[in-house]
């Protein structure tokens, strides 16, 4: 089953289309990283699925229930944090846990009391003299502290100290146990560790969807290395991204890998030439992904 | 009902500071009120006032906001509020910290004013305080639902009072009168599609947070205000609000005749038009009825002329005592030559309402206190005892006044000392009051509910001249001891009759004295 489910989702601002008819599916139990350069539309994404603000048109369900229709008994069992959320700062972070009690029929007394622990939450503290770090401890404790089925993250993690940063994520694995966990995020390092599946969005529009592990798998660095010189192919295959010819040398970023398949292509297209094929860290596939985007932006704008 | 008061709990901790200033500003008014010439600093009545709605407001905004239901990065959407919990616990803490204190400090100057708290003035109370709601509580409710801050808040009222100066500029003046009845229907017009459209407001923002479809349905429904403006003078209000009667009613208008039974009319010109006065009186009018005219047209008409004055708004009363009165038009110079040819005869239509009056019932002032009945009690205060006026402080009235009281003295009731080179008034002679209470609503829309009142002096009728001052008459006044008989009344109907006036008489010039017409 899946927790999210978007469908032809678009949120048009005025002339700019933030999210563009996106279809993204989350499957429950996985902890899915939306990545995507800043004013991707990862923000309005999330805030269209939690009905933050309402989609120009399509429509999205989070856990079956269809976003505008999400209400109290619905938020129940999803947990929402965001580095922009306006949190009751005269509150303390004990008063502030003690409020939200009665709202969750689920709440667990003994996990908030581990996360206050886990994170160092001091109690008596008032929200607004805690540091920014601290402030998106006390929102996520509260945010797991009632056992979600979804955990809505967006940007948890951005502009914190990496200490910071490995402490909440540490916590956050810890203790999310069977939740299904939907992150955005600009900053690959965050979620490479831990991501089960991985997104990728650009102006709007969603370019990638994959499991991680599929996504390790497809994305290879290829080195293609020859004794003459190579000639760039008059058509680059679309599986190509950010091919680099250099004298003797090609490189590109392939995004369809398969050993056999892609040796093959490449030979074909290149005549005789060594294949050497690498690993790609989530980083790599981001930047590939990214150049790839901004120069089909450039042909597009140049046609 | 749990969750509400989870809620509200959670409000009053955050708002503690504001609610103590305004209990702290509302003891104080309470206090200013009942004690009128103590707190010396305090003088500046208006000044407690402002500052306890003043806050009034604040709380109202603050605690709305509080869960602001403007923008997409408030923390508490995504959390599982009911909303209508939500909005039930907004009410209550409003009315338990707005309220409930004004309730309070309403009930302290009602007993400090010696008015019983009796079960009569518990719903006028309740009345009150659905007043405060509605017309202060409400829109500053409304308003904090689509604004995302008090800042915006403020900007918000400033436009919406910048729209208000803009909209009094258009020339309304030279729309055709309006009459009070009118008026008061297109302002119930105006209400109806007010309230229920702020009601729908709240209710969806509360629902669905969606400023957007919530601004502009507001801003239409504003738009009412100058639609009714516009209304209230069109002939379909006027005929809803005073219906054509053919029937006899206690309004038989007629030219009222000189002592010599000659027909005369006033005329009085300026250099932009003539002023003509027709004196008429009532034939039919009893005792037991006062009838206050709204407004009037005419319609004059010659041997091949015709002219038809638009409708005025002019209030005049009649009673039995006094049944006449002047119907004045201003008109063109050169029609009122026409009708200053004679022969002319007139036609009016006069919109007016019937007030009916309860029994009389004496009032005896002899004791330091006394009941008005159906009005409310009149002090003596020592300084002020025999042979002294009643002073503006003496009398008060619970919540509201009578639609209409009228009181009556007659000469055998009159208990003033006899001043140097007076005598004593003649019996059948009689001074008579008529007073309208301020609103037609079940109380008056003032936060203090002892409401001052004044038994107005009245001259004697038939007069007596003063002997101690030339061209004066004898007023009859309120000492203690004077019986007089009051009776209050209510509107019973608000309906438009026309009269054929018949031949108007002859022109008499009157001298312009000076006034506008002479700038």
């Amino acid at each position: 089953m899946n927790a999210i489910e978007t469908v032809a989702l678009t949120k048009r601002f005025r002339r700019v289309e933030a999210v563009s008819e996106l279809n993204l599916r989350v499957v429950e139990g996985s902890v899915y990283a939306l990545m995507g350069p800043n004013g991707a539309g990862k923000s309005t994404l999330i805030k269209l699925l939690m009905n933050l603000v309402s989609p120009t048109s399509g429509s999205s369900r989070l856990l079956g229930v269809d976003s505008e229709q999400l209400r109290g008994a619905e938020l129940e069992s999803i947990g929402y944090v965001s580095e922009n959320q306006k949190l009751p700062e005269w509150m303390t972070v004990q008063s502030f846990l003690a409020y939200w009690r009665p709202f969750y029929p689920t709440w667990d007394r003994e996990l908030e009391r581990r996360l206050v622990m886990r994170f160092e939450l001091p109690p008596k503290q008032k929200l607004k003299r805690l540091s920014r770090g601290m402030r998106m401890k006390v929102a996520l404790a509260s945010a797991l502290a009632f056992h979600p089925r979804l955990l809505v993250l967006d940007e948890p993690l951005s502009g914190l100290d990496p200490l910071v940063r490995d402490d909440l994520m540490a916590g956050l694995l810890e203790l999310a146990g069977e939740t299904t966990v939907l992150l955005s995020s600009h900053d690959l390092a965050e979620i490479d560790n831990f991501a089960s599946h991985v997104g990728y969005i650009d102006r709007g529009r969603l370019l990638l969807s994959e499991p991680m592990a599929t996504v390790r798998a497809h994305f290879r660095q290829v080195e293609a290395k020859s004794e003459k010189e190579l000639q760039r192919p008059a058509m680059i295959p679309p599986e190509w991204l950010h091919a680099d010819f250099d004298g003797c040398k090609a490189s590109w970023t392939e995004a369809e890998f398969e050993p056999e398949t892609s040796l093959a292509r490449a030979r074909a297209l290149l005549g005789s030439v060594a294949v050497e094929s690498r690993q790609l860290t989530l980083r790599e596939v981001f930047l590939a992904l990214a150049h790839a985007q901004r120069e089909s932006n450039v042909k597009g704008g140049a046609r | 009902m749990k969750m509400i008061l989870h809620i509200l709990l959670k409000d009053l901790r955050r708002h503690w500071l504001e609610i103590a200033a305004y209990l702290l500003v509302c003891v104080t008014w309470a206090w200013r009120e009942a004690h009128p010439s103590a707190l010396g600093w305090l003088r500046q009545r208006e000044l407690i006032p402002i500052l306890l709605f003043g806050l009034w407001i604040l709380i109202t905004v603050r605690l709305v906001q509080g869960e602001c239901l403007v923008g997409d990065r408030e923390f508490w959407p995504t959390r599982p509020y009911r909303w209508p919990l939500l909005m039930a616990a907004k009410a209550l803490a409003l009315v338990l910290c707005l309220n409930l204190p004004l309730l309070a400090a309403q009930f302290y100057l009602l007993c400090h004013a010696g008015i019983p708290i009796s079960g009569v003035l518990i719903p006028g109370l309740l009345f009150l305080q659905g007043m405060f709601i509605l017309f202060l509580t409400f829109p500053a409710a409304v308003l904090a639902s689509i604004t995302s801050s008090i800042v915006q808040w403020v900007i918000t009222v400033v436009g919406l009072i910048l729209v208000g100066i803009a909209l009094s500029w258009i020339p309304w003046n030279k729309l055709p009168d309006g009459l009070s009845g009118g008026e008061d229907v297109a302002s119930w017009f105006g209400f109806g599609i007010l309230v229920p459209a702020m009601v729908l407001v709240i209710v969806w923002q509360f629902a669905r947070r969606k400023e957007t479809p919530a601004r502009w349905l507001l801003g239409l429904s504003l738009l009412s205000i100058p639609l009714c403006i516009l209304l209230s003078s069109t002939p379909i209000v006027r005929n809803i609000s005073y219906p054509h009667v053919l029937s006899a009613t206690p309004v038989q208008l007629a030219i009222a005749a000189t002592g010599s039974g000659k027909r005369e009319f006033h005329r009085q010109d300026s250099i932009y038009e003539s002023h003509i006065a027709i004196p008429v009186v009532d034939r039919a009018i009893d005792s037991d009825a006062i009838i206050k005219v709204d407004g009037y047209r005419a319609v004059f008409s010659g041997k091949d002329w015709r002219w038809e004055a638009p409708w005025k708004n002019r209030a005049t009363t009649l009673t039995y005592v006094s049944p006449g009165a002047q119907l004045e038009f201003e008109m063109p110079e050169k029609i009122a030559d026409k009708v200053a040819q004679g022969n002319t005869s007139v036609k009016v239509d006069v919109a007016f309402e019937i007030y009916r009056l309860d029994h009389a019932q004496t009032v005896d002032t002899q004791a330091s206190k006394f009941v008005v009945p159906g009005v409310g009690f009149c002090a003596w205060s020592g300084q002020r005892a025999r042979g002294q006026s009643l002073s503006f402080e003496s009398c008060i009235a619970p919540l509201r006044f009578p639609p209409v009281r009228v009181t009556q003295i007659d000469a055998a009731g009159d208990a003033c000392p006899i001043r140097d080179g007076d005598q004593p008034v003649p019996p059948g002679h009689f001074a008579y009051d008529v007073e309208f209470g301020t609103s037609g609503m079940p109380v008056e829309f003032d936060p203090n509910p002892v409401h001052n009142f004044v038994l107005v002096p009245s001259p004697w009728i038939p007069a007596i001249p003063d002997a101690r001052t030339k061209n004066q008459d004898r007023e009859a006044q309120f000492c203690q001891g004077t019986r007089f008989t009051i009776r209050t009344g209510k509107a019973v109907e608000q309906i438009r009759a026309s009269f054929d006036l018949g031949d108007i008489g002859t022109e008499t010039r009157v001298p312009n004295t000076g006034g506008e017409g002479d700038e």
